[in-house]
């Protein structure tokens, strides 16, 4: 890369980074709504919070109700959407990088 | 650099909280391909390696390894994964991970390793986990760091011994929140500097930070009655590259006779535009000095995934699934605004297939 290329790379010190003059596509409005939806539905879920005893935990020990339940399905899953969106995350760290995005 | 599938990472695993009963082999192969404009594009054969062993009464190893072998061309003029766009492309990727875990009364603590080599691309990382739960096991807090150190020298030498350093956070929790619902809520921040071009297009120049800030939350909710169990998740992602997306996914597992569960899904994701990321005509809007990019993954879009998987349960502890994804990606689908003019859809379908054995 030349210093050219790279004049811009230096942020500086306390300012907005942001380039300006982007033609569209200013984030997601709708991203508020939706997280206040799903925090209503976090809330309604509190009002039915009634955590299991030791006995009853039959139905959460199921395959089916694990998070991870298949780490390779789950890194080929999380690597195709990698190498297809802008960007990726919130279900682990680590892991190395990769020349796809 | 190429577009290769399947990271191992080091996942913290944030809902275990205690130690397996039983050690896992599986493998997984996954084969990958996608068109756009009528053309086919990139073709990925995938295979793949996962075993987990308790051992000791208290430590669990774990470690995969994958190598993907990849061949086509990258989708068509901006949309790039590697070499030129629109001209062929072949290339590798292997990659490898390992952890181990030390299970306490109330917490475990998890240190991994992660490798990832391709002809033009290196990637070491490292990671912590702590793990920690309620005496009652029903919550568990999670707290994980992670580097990773990248290393770029590109084919063409563009980039040469280019650096990319990364750094991860995660705090999560996993909460039962009845018998027959767990719900678990994550939220990571990546901090990263260096090296984030494509040096395989003209004119791509993009800020050398990024920080990524995302949030996801899980739920799944058994029905006793159906045999079935309902899981959804939800993730909004900010990206200082300016863009902002929101995905949300459901699946639902229903259990059949003979051990077959079969599962239908459907995920939606939506993303806005990073600030720099200028449409076709190539190259109008750039402007010398000033981030540049034509790469569709930063465009503003909309993609839509219904996949279908089934699995079945064997003898002596051996099990075996397939799954088929169906990707389709439009500008129009764009959530909450217009979606960048002029992008081509893009679809891509992969098919996986694992056999696993409990021992």
């Amino acid at each position: 890369m030349t210093s050219a290329r790279n004049a811009h790379r230096a942020p500086p010190a306390g300012g907005d980074t942001r380039p300006r003059g982007r033609q569209e596509g200013a984030g997601v409005p709708g991203a508020a709504r939706i997280a206040a939806l799903l925090a209503s539905a976090l809330a309604l879920a509190g009002c039915a919070y009634a955590p299991p005893k030791p006995w009853e935990k039959g139905e959460l020990a199921k395959p089916a109700m694990a998070f991870d339940g298949s780490r390779l399905e789950m890194r080929y899953q999380e690597h195709v959407y990698q190498s297809k969106e802008a960007a990726t995350g919130g279900y682990g760290v680590g892991g190395g990088g990769c020349g796809c995005n | 650099m190429a577009a290769a599938l399947a990271l191992p990472g080091v996942s913290p695993g944030a809902s275990a909280q205690s130690i397996p009963g039983e050690g896992v082999f599986s493998v997984r192969y996954l084969d990958y391909r996608d068109w756009q404009g009528g053309g086919d594009r990139m073709r990925v054969r995938s295979p793949s390696v996962f075993v987990m062993k308790p051992f000791a009464g208290r430590w669990v190893a774990e470690g995969g390894l994958v190598y993907d072998g990849m061949s086509g061309a990258s989708p068509r003029f901006h949309n790039t994964l590697s070499g030129a766009s629109g001209e062929g492309v072949k290339d590798y990727r292997t990659a490898g991970d390992a952890k181990l875990t030390r299970y306490f009364d109330r917490y475990a603590l998890g240190v991994g390793i992660a490798g990832s080599t391709e002809r033009d691309y290196l990637s070491k990382a490292a990671s912590l986990d702590l793990r920690w739960w309620t005496e009652d096991r029903n919550t568990t807090l999670a707290f994980s760091f992670a580097g990773t150190s990248d290393r770029i020298n590109s084919n063409n030498q563009i980039a040469v011994n280019e650096k990319k350093n990364t750094l991860d956070f995660l705090v999560g929790i996993t909460q039962a929140i009845s018998a027959d619902a767990i719900v678990q809520s994550n939220l990571t921040y990546s901090r990263g500097h260096g090296y984030y071009d494509d040096p395989y297009k003209s004119l791509d120049d993009r800020p050398d930070h990024r920080r990524i800030l995302a949030w996801v939350t899980r739920w799944n909710q058994a029905f006793p009655a159906q045999d079935a169990t309902l899981k959804v998740a939800f993730r909004v992602l900010r990206d200082s590259f300016g863009s902002t997306s929101v995905m949300t996914e459901a699946q639902w597992v229903q259990g059949l006779p003979h051990g077959f569960t079969v599962t239908p899904g459907l995920r939606y994701y939506t993303q806005g535009a990073a600030d720099f990321y200028r449409a076709p005509p190539f190259p109008i809007g750039f402007v010398f000095g000033e981030p540049y990019t034509a790469d569709t993954r930063l465009a503003a879009f909309g993609a839509f995934t219904p996949s279908l998987a089934i699995a079945k349960t064997l003898a002596d502890g051996w099990s075996a699934d397939l799954r088929v994804d169906f990707y389709r990606q439009k500008g129009s689908w764009r959530l909450g605004g217009d979606g960048s003019p002029d992008l081509l859809p893009f679809s891509a379908r992969w098919i996986q297939g694992g056999v696993s054995k409990s021992f």
